[in-house]
């Protein structure tokens, strides 16, 4: 059942690849901008590399939520969904859909933007060491968190408006551990320090985050058809 | 412990009654407000005059008496809220759900005094009016959440979806809150550099009105949350005979059915 | 502690009686606000109350003239 669902989801995924594609243009123009903002110099970059991924990242997931759930929401096909299979199904095949259609391609193209940000830079004479791996790890333990809380928030507001502000004003504050850690992986590889505590602290999250949210969004779900 | 589980069993479906609750609720404000008003009597005199001064914050220490209840009291309401989330859920009592919504603005109206109180305390003792302190990142991003559940509760025109989309908001919010907390922390312990000062641990001397002033905080609190729930009560019964009765609006009906 | 330092509180005076004012504003504040939604609710129960009484005069003239 829930393989079933989830070939639905990626086919209409597929069905609307210009919409799905929007999420990754937004990150990485995003980051692009800051070196207009603040300044070119590789040195300073890499110092906000961290902060800037990861937060363009939180913003491109929690931006793409709208086309996994508004369109099943307005068709009525929802509420059809709900009656075929469990709540629980219906949110993970959603989430792991969102995931592997925004949240994946995010951390394939992050080494784009590793380099834009001279996250791997070094001063002269130094040895140049390879941060991007790590991030790409931090990234892949961070994304699939974004996705499930994100559900949780947009399936709340799918009955109440249309309004994108709204999940984000109520989604973001609960993103702050997920960014604190993630961030703060990248800061200590940059700094030649042990990061193994971060990566288990997200990984820790995002298994909390699995056993947790599916059930929750599945009941917001089922609040917003009844 | 028969009787015991009755006594209880009564007194949960009494506060299930909009119509007890609104009644009774009205006996009660005076003799909570006369208390309130003793309470910080008591506590003004201690906070304002009669504590002794801190040896390295001096008189900026007389905040606290402010800065503590309110911290306290924005996370007990949050607590409250998702309480009442989980009981308006798991047994459909819609005076939970009221209780709720009504718990949102003061909580955050107390979370806000929390973080004002907590900024100008700053500028004497940190040199600045905002540090990342721990604590005080915490409140605010607990202000966040109080404003993220009033913002979601207010945009459904459905009021009973409005309540369980914001239930389950406020249950999420709570579960989180330790979290929240928890790596707030470990974040702040990772820039400690930038923290130039702590505000200390509590002196025996100051104790005694730092009680004073949260119990009077929490008996305010309480007698807020009693009339923002009273409103509620007006906003979600207002086609019902007895609460037109109740606001004085009875005889007119009464008149107009029989005549 | 004489009046002179009551009010200067040290050199803190400031920041301890804006905390104090704030504090007492902002409670009045969502007093005001209580009663300003108090008596949006008064109208609105009235005007359910009227509804409510017309419909039950329509009502018994309907029986009346059935």
């Amino acid at each position: 059942m829930f393989l079933t669902l989830l070939k639905r989801e990626l086919m209409l995924a597929r069905r609307n690849w210009v919409a799905v594609l929007i999420p990754l243009f937004f990150f990485v123009i995003v980051v692009s901008l800051f070196p207009f903002a603040v300044s070119p110099e590789a040195e300073f970059l890499q110092q906000i590399a961290a902060g800037v991924v990861w937060v363009a990242a939180l913003l491109a997931v929690l931006l793409s939520l709208d086309l996994f759930y508004r369109g099943d929401f307005q068709d009525g096909s929802l509420e059809q969904l709900l009656i075929m299979a469990s709540p629980i199904q219906v949110a993970l095949s959603k989430v792991t859909a969102h995931w592997l259609v925004t949240g994946l391609p995010l951390v394939l193209i992050s080494p784009l933007l590793a380099g834009l940000m001279h996250l791997n830079y070094a001063p002269n004479g130094a040895v140049e060491m390879n941060h991007t791996p790590i991030m790409m790890l931090s990234l892949l333990l961070g994304t699939p968190t974004m996705c499930l809380l994100g559900a949780i928030g947009m399936s709340l507001s799918l009955a109440a408006s249309r309004n994108g502000m709204l999940v984000a004003v109520m989604i973001l504050p609960l993103y702050v551990p997920i960014l604190i850690f993630g961030s703060s992986v990248i800061t200590a590889s940059l700094a030649n320090s042990g990061y193994n505590a971060q990566i288990a602290i997200l990984a820790a999250i995002l298994l909390f985050a699995l056993v947790l949210t599916p059930y929750t969004t599945g009941k917001a779900l089922k609040v917003a058809v009844s | 412990m028969a009787s015991f589980s009755k006594t209880a069993g009564r007194w949960f479906h009494q506060l299930g009654s909009p119509k007890w609750f609104y009644q009774k609720s009205v006996k009660w404000l005076p003799w909570l407000w006369i208390s309130c008003l003793a309470l910080f009597a008591f506590g003004l005199y201690y906070s304002l005059w009669a504590s002794p001064v801190d040896y390295q914050q001096g008189n900026s220490v007389r905040i606290m008496y402010i800065h503590v209840p309110t911290a306290v009291l924005s996370m007990v309401a949050y607590l409250a809220m998702a309480v009442c989330a989980v009981i308006g859920m798991v047994w459909k009592m819609k005076m939970s759900f009221m209780a709720m919504r009504a718990l949102a603005p003061i909580g955050a109206a107390f979370t806000l005094i929390c973080l004002f109180t907590g900024s100008l305390w700053g500028i004497p003792t940190w040199g600045t009016w905002w540090e990342w302190d721990a604590r005080m990142t915490s409140e605010l991003v607990l202000l966040f959440l109080y404003l993220g559940f009033i913002a979601l509760h207010s945009s459904f025109s459905d009021r009973t979806k409005a309540d369980n989309a914001a239930a389950i908001l406020a249950i999420v919010g709570a579960i989180n809150i330790p979290i929240i907390y928890g790596s707030v922390k470990w974040w702040n312990t990772l820039h400690q550099a930038y923290s130039v000062t702590k505000k200390g641990a509590i002196d025996p001397q100051m104790q005694t009105p730092l009680f004073i002033m949260i119990a009077a905080f929490y008996v305010l609190f309480i007698i807020l949350v009693i009339i923002r729930l009273r409103l509620e009560i007006m906003n979600r019964e207002a086609k019902a005979k007895w609460l037109q009765q109740e606001v004085g609006l009875g005889q007119e009906s009464n008149a107009g059915a029989n005549g | 502690m004489n009046w002179q330092e009551f009010f200067s509180m040290g050199d803190h005076g400031l920041y301890v009686w804006w905390s104090y004012g704030l504090t007492l504003l902002t409670i009045l504040l969502l007093l005001l606000l209580f009663n300003v939604y108090r008596r949006k609710l008064l109208v609105k129960i009235k005007m359910q109350q009227q509804e409510q009484s017309l419909k039950a005069r329509v009502v018994k003239t309907e029986n009346v003239s059935g």
